[in-house]
């Protein structure tokens, strides 16, 4: 019997990539908004604005999370980018490791 | 305090000496490629089992936790299986995942052991779903048709709380039939379920005593959005609706349970309307089912597939309702369901098709006179 | 180096790599302080007779395997290999008293049986004074980890309730509307994230400090990740006289009873990190 490739499994997987990108991004714009609020430059009622649209996004991010039964692919996925960006400066601080791995498979 | 060293939540700490200290030579003679791990990160942490030890925290007896870790281990990265249970089968399949936005099947290995049937995802690790075996009330083969036409075959278990699992795999034949076998041995007994493709998942949790299903279909509900300080908010929210032979009511996936019900009675109208999506341009086609409530006459929006149909079997159970006031209902003594009084001693009952015999003091005199099967 | 230049060079020891002489390699395990030939028995990796061969009053304790390295995709197998490992250097140190450990998978390897016993010998006489050298600096001591953990939670509340410009903003997004409370939250979790952070940095010199006079050599290692909700903030390994753990024990216990904080405590381990590299 064959196993057919279910395309909406293949969804789910597809999903929980891009909600992890999602909340990267969804971060980076907090982390912008929080540098406009330091800088004094936004009234309190932009800041008001501002406040509420994010927190509406953090709350549809987490919704579309538990209706999709992705939360914990996601974290998986943010897990396994964090390992990577790590072993990468790792390498970076020391690159004589990098140099002689190399070697080994060469 | 004392130092400990001779237990498995030390392991790492064994690793991670002997696997990068010690005294290191670098001399051609030396063939162990001196400074480069040859074991790696990932290797190092699948060894100390460090997600098990995560996951069962980190103070446990030496013994216990080899044998876990042992058998998780020999089967390299398999479902935990706890010590002492057997599997008996082991293939790819899949479970069938009904709830949020879409539904989905979701792929893993199902185990079968002696005690329970396990859905396995080995790359998170994630048991997806469990049974025990004493649980399984029925098991049911069924076809299922797929949009490109192929037909597959599902295995359906009905489980002791009414609830029904919807599984596949690659031999799905060959897991019932091991199924079977396993239940036989545990001295378990089940029943073959009939015609199991109208029945959901979900019913069996809200529906009463002699309450059925009517009609249900996939069906987004307009929820006013709880802001104290901000104007109410239209969301729309995915879930499914029920006209049942008693009430109206649509369950909120979200949620997992029943989030709008009223009984047929309350239902004033039901009509198609044309509502702004939010704030886009796109109108979007709602059927709004108008109701009494203790607050007065209230309207619900619905939002979905085949709406019209909804709407007119709405309306013609409104009427019907309209015509008898309630509690003048009663049960067919032949199949046992619920009809309106007039209808099952007026004319036959409406499921069946039994006709009530005429109570003596309807009758008119002489009764000799009005036997018709008399009549030659 | 001095060595006799016929031996085979370290690219034709790659595994895979298909030899006409048969070449025969030594395990090395440890270097005891004695200058035994002693037999310890079948205790070493895949049951493998495990015997020393002595230079003056030193000696390798090694088992005899072919030219190459131990390797395998089955997790189980190389787990018992280095446990093994860790049981026949365990062994040594009880009979001996003071061992230098050497990592994993440490072969020397020859054209033959004598000749790898010759190789040995020689490399240990030309290493000898060295090797005396870092048999003094371990005598009569051994490697413990230590390992101080917090727990954010109870510390970031701790925070709150004692850190006055947290306790402010805490009071202030009471005041706010939605949307500005959110953005002041924020702010707050920054805050509560940089006070903790210089807050690891002081506990971290402070703790240091404090275990580093009980010990007679220190080396800090990788934090790692931790579980359960926990943060590791500190990770050494300390070389410490072996009757006189139980002041570090002591030192140990203080710290571990301060509120959200959590130590753990291993050993007695063979001195690995503080035998360093020979050439």
């Amino acid at each position: 019997m064959v196993v057919d490739i279910d395309e909406k499994s293949l969804k789910h997987g597809v999903l929980g990539l891009v909600i992890a990108i999602v909340e990267i991004i969804r971060d980076a714009l907090k982390l912008q908004a929080m540098k406009r609020m330091e800088s004094g430059n936004l009234t309190e009622e932009e800041m008001e604005r501002l406040g509420e649209a994010l927190m509406d996004l953090d709350t549809a991010i987490e919704e579309i999370k538990e209706e999709q039964g992705i939360i914990e692919s996601v974290k998986s996925v943010r897990d396994g980018l964090d390992e990577i960006v790590d072993d990468v400066l790792d390498r970076m601080i020391n690159p004589e490791r990098w140099k002689e791995e190399s070697e080994q498979w060469a | 305090m004392e130092p400990t060293r001779n237990s498995h939540a030390t392991l790492v700490d064994l690793l991670d000496r002997v696997l990068d200290k010690g005294l290191v030579i670098h001399a051609d003679l030396i063939i162990s490629l001196a400074g480069v791990p040859l074991i790696g990160v990932n290797l190092r942490t699948a060894l100390a089992g460090m997600e098990t030890m995560i996951k069962y925290g980190m103070m446990q007896d030496w013994d216990e936790r080899t044998r876990a870790w042992e058998s998780e281990h020999r089967k390299i990265k398999k479902a935990s299986v706890t010590s002492g249970e057997r599997v008996f089968l082991e293939m790819l399949g899949a479970y069938y995942y009904s709830g949020g936005i879409y539904t989905t099947w979701r792929m893993g290995r199902i185990y079968l052991t002696d005690k329970r049937l396990i859905l396995y995802h080995p790359t998170f690790e994630e048991v997806l779903f469990e049974m025990q075996l004493e649980n399984i009330k029925g098991l049911t083969l069924e076809r299922e048709e797929h949009a490109n036409g192929m037909k597959r075959e599902n295995l359906c278990i009905l489980l002791e709380a009414g609830t029904i699992a919807r599984l596949h795999a690659l031999d799905t034949l060959r897991l019932k039939e091991a199924l079977e076998q396993r239940l036989l041995s545990l001295g378990l007994s089940w029943q073959e379920i009939p015609k199991l493709s109208l029945i959901d998942e979900r019913a069996p949790s809200f529906l009463g005593n002699g309450e059925e299903v009517v009609c249900q279909g996939r069906m987004w509900h307009s929820m006013t959005c709880q802001a104290p300080a901000a104007p109410a908010n239209q969301t729309w929210k995915a879930g499914q609706l029920y006209l049942t032979n008693r009430r109206l009511c649509w369950w909120y996936d979200f949620e997992g349970k029943i989030g709008f019900d009223i009984s047929l009675e309350q239902i004033a109208a039901s009509t198609l309307e044309e509502k702004a999506q939010g704030d886009t341009l796109s109108k979007k086609e709602s059927l709004d089912v108008i109701y009494d409530s203790e607050r007065g006459r209230r309207v619900a929006s619905f939002s979905g597939d085949n709406l019209e149909s909804w709407k007119i079997t709405l309306n013609r159970t409104t009427l019907r309702i309209e015509r008898a006031p309630t509690g003048d209902v009663e049960t067919c003594p032949i199949c046992e369901k619920e009809s309106l009084i007039t209808e099952l001693s007026g004319e036959l009952c409406r499921h069946c098709g039994w006709i009530a015999p005429k109570p003596k003091s309807q009758q008119r005199l002489p009764a000799l006179q009005e036997t018709p099967s008399c009549e030659r | 180096m001095g060595l006799d230049t016929k031996f085979i060079d370290k690219t034709n020891a790659m595994p895979g790599n298909e030899n006409k002489v048969k070449e025969v390699g030594r395990y090395l395990y440890c270097i005891a302080d004695a200058g035994e030939s002693l037999s310890l028995g079948g205790i070493g990796i895949a049951k493998n007779r495990v015997y020393t061969i002595p230079y003056n009053d030193i000696c390798a304790v090694v088992h005899n395997c072919p030219a190459q390295p131990y390797q395998s995709e089955n997790h189980d197998i190389v787990k018992t290999w280095v446990i093994t490992h860790q049981e026949v250097v365990d062994a040594a140190w009880t009979r001996w008293g003071t061992v230098l450990p050497l990592s994993f998978d440490t072969i020397i390897k020859g054209e033959s049986d004598s000749n790898a016993e010759q190789n040995v010998k020689d490399w240990l006489k030309q290493e000898y004074e060295r090797l005396k050298k870092k048999m003094e600096d371990v005598r009569g001591k051994a490697e413990y980890g230590v390992q101080v953990f917090w727990n954010p939670k109870i510390i970031s509340q701790n925070l709150m309730e004692t850190n006055q410009g947290i306790k402010e903003l805490n009071d202030v997004i009471r005041t706010k509307p939605k949307g500005l409370a959110y953005m002041y939250r924020q702010k707050l979790e920054n805050l509560i994230k940089h006070e903790m952070e210089t807050g690891a940095d002081v506990c971290f010199r402070v703790f240091y400090n404090r275990i580093k006079k009980h010990t007679t050599d220190i080396r800090v290692e990788k934090t790692k990740k931790a579980e359960q909700g926990l943060q590791m903030i500190l990770n050494l390994s300390c070389l410490v006289h072996k009757d006189r753990y139980p002041e570090l024990g002591e030192e140990l216990d203080s710290i571990n009873q301060m509120e959200g904080f959590s130590v753990r405590f291993t050993g007695p381990w063979p001195p690995y990190s503080f035998v360093g590299g020979v050439s």
